[in-house]
């Protein structure tokens, strides 16, 4: 090929894949199918990668289920994971009395009322608390109320702190660092599960239990 | 007696044999089709998009800087379509058009055209492009999230995502077989082991790469993938996993042979692909990021300079 039809080879070519891109870029725009495949969700401890395609594929397992509201041709906010995916109601250890949320702080120290949190909130039994999230806001920061991110960060690293156990405020690393992060966050849920002998353990080899993949 | 050595030199005119620049960058393109075309059927017309805008706009931005730097036409050449192919093979399918105009920007104008044109890059100018898309707009080149929306018939993880994070024992479910059929999700012409394969070796056999730096490359890959395998199973993946995933086929074949940025002896070429093999798995096994291959290729583009001062004896006495 002589080097005037070489490049006249190139410009057929580049004419025409422009023609290709433009048309696949303006007339088939990426559309979320209806109802989504899988989810993304950004939590503190990672990414979650929520498969709702599999979940809708449980036997026995409506909609409803987890869209409380739910109507056709509406997406409404579903239940947390942890509704279903906990190894016992009695034994919540992040949160619950005998986890690390400092519960007495909050009704005590910054004076709070039950129902502030417990919006349906009943003297047998406390009623389910608002998510965390509700106040401590991501990316908002004041004087009064700590982001979520510090809010989370103070969870975990004050157990820390109290009982002089590594990592502490300046050995950041040592959890924000690949792997880092999931062992810390896998053996606080993985523990429960351990002591209770229920669900997932961290011999059991299948992780999609709480990770659904 | 010694032992003579006789080279038979005729006198001109002398006969071109065919080869060409062009020869070469069609050939190339026609390889990698073995992979990009599993890859579009995998993800549809998006895919192609993808690859047909990363091909033209290559080509539009080296017209543009030939113009601007009134320079000879050098489009003809067919490097800058390969380099817009190569670019698109490690791209997801869902990648924005403003970030595949972007990315051949950087990898016409900024890697290779600054430096001199064809032949004076120093680094793989596809490599450094993806690389600086990922560090400046990372969350589009997490697999994860970008292929939310594509149902298979396949695990939808990116399997370098699972090892990193859970250890080698989340990566069982993933069948060799299966990795090199290219059944997991990835770069539009990246995950396809066996189109690579194939594309890689026809290259070879033609000529068009070097099979010291391929080998040697994947060589690297499997010594250091087998190292840390032995040293604890539980934590880090075997080789067969390395080999079959992330950037490692399309580095080994596509990548790191690259003419200008890798060496031209032998025993450098050696050096070079091992080097680039085990630096990759150094970063995909104790280093921050998921996949290492992209900065092991720029690391060992930046000391190809300096092993290919390992030379050959001249023949004959110096004077």
């Amino acid at each position: 090929m002589s080097l005037k039809n070489e490049l006249k080879f190139v410009y057929v070519i580049a004419i025409i894949c422009l023609v290709i891109g433009v048309f696949c870029y303006s007339s088939l725009p990426a559309k979320s199918p209806e109802p989504p495949v899988r989810l993304m969700f950004k939590t503190v401890g990672g990414n979650v990668l929520f498969d709702h395609q599999a979940h809708g594929d449980v036997p026995g397992l409506a909609c409803e289920d987890c869209h409380h509201t739910y109507k056709k041709g509406e997406t409404d906010v579903p239940v947390s994971c942890e509704t279903c995916h906990k190894a016992d109601s009695k034994f919540v250890s992040a949160l619950g009395d005998n986890g690390k949320f400092d519960h007495e702080g909050h009704s005590d120290d910054y004076g709070l009322s039950c129902n502030d949190c417990h919006h349906n909130y009943y003297e047998e039994d406390g009623g389910e608390p608002q998510p965390c999230s509700d106040c401590h806001e991501a990316g908002v920061v004041d004087d009064y109320m700590p982001g979520r991110v510090q809010a989370f960060h103070k969870q975990c690293i004050s157990c820390h702190e109290d009982n002089g156990a590594a990592p502490g405020q300046s050995d950041c690393e040592s959890c924000h660092a690949p792997r880092k992060t999931v062992e810390a966050f896998h053996g606080q849920c993985i523990k429960c599960h351990e002591d209770l002998h229920k669900g997932p353990s961290g011999s059991d080899e299948d992780c999609k239990k709480c990770h659904g993949f | 007696m010694p032992n003579t050595l006789k080279l038979t030199v005729s006198h001109a005119p002398f006969w071109h044999n065919g080869s060409s620049i062009s020869s070469k960058s069609r050939n190339i393109l026609l390889a990698s089709l073995l992979a990009v075309v599993p890859g579009c059927y995998q993800y549809g017309m998006a895919a192609v998009g993808v690859v047909t805008m990363s091909i033209a706009s290559a080509i539009i931005w080296e017209l543009l800087i030939n113009f601007i730097s009134r320079r000879p036409i050098s489009v003809g050449d067919g490097n800058a379509a390969l380099i817009g192919m190569i670019f698109a093979m490690m791209l997801p399918a869902t990648t924005p058009w403003w970030a595949v105009v972007t990315g051949t920007f950087f990898a016409v104008v900024i890697a290779k055209e600054i430096f001199g044109g064809i032949g004076a890059n120093p680094f793989n100018p596809a490599v450094l492009a993806m690389t600086i898309l990922m560090l400046s707009w990372g969350n589009l080149f997490d697999f994860n999230a970008a292929l939310l929306n594509y149902s298979f018939n396949f695990k939808a993880v990116y399997p370098l995502v699972l090892s990193k994070s859970f250890g080698a024992h989340a990566v069982e479910p993933f069948a060799l077989m299966d990795l090199l059929l290219g059944k997991q999700i990835g770069g539009i012409g990246s995950t396809c082991g066996i189109g690579l394969i194939l594309g890689g070796v026809y290259l070879i056999l033609r000529g068009f790469i070097r099979w010291e730096v391929c080998f040697s490359f994947l060589a690297g890959i499997i010594i250091a993938a087998l190292c840390f395998n032995i040293l604890n199973p539980e934590l880090y993946a075997g080789p067969g996993f390395h080999l079959l995933t992330g950037y490692t086929m399309i580095g080994a074949f596509f990548l790191a042979t690259e003419d200008s940025s890798s060496p031209v002896n032998f025993i450098p070429m050696l050096i070079y692909g091992f080097l680039g093999g085990a630096l990759t798995i150094l970063i995909r096994n104790i280093g921050t990021h998921i996949d290492g291959v992209l900065y092991a290729i720029l690391i060992i583009n930046l000391v190809n300079p300096l092993l290919d001062k390992i030379r050959p004896k001249a023949i004959g006495k110096g004077v």
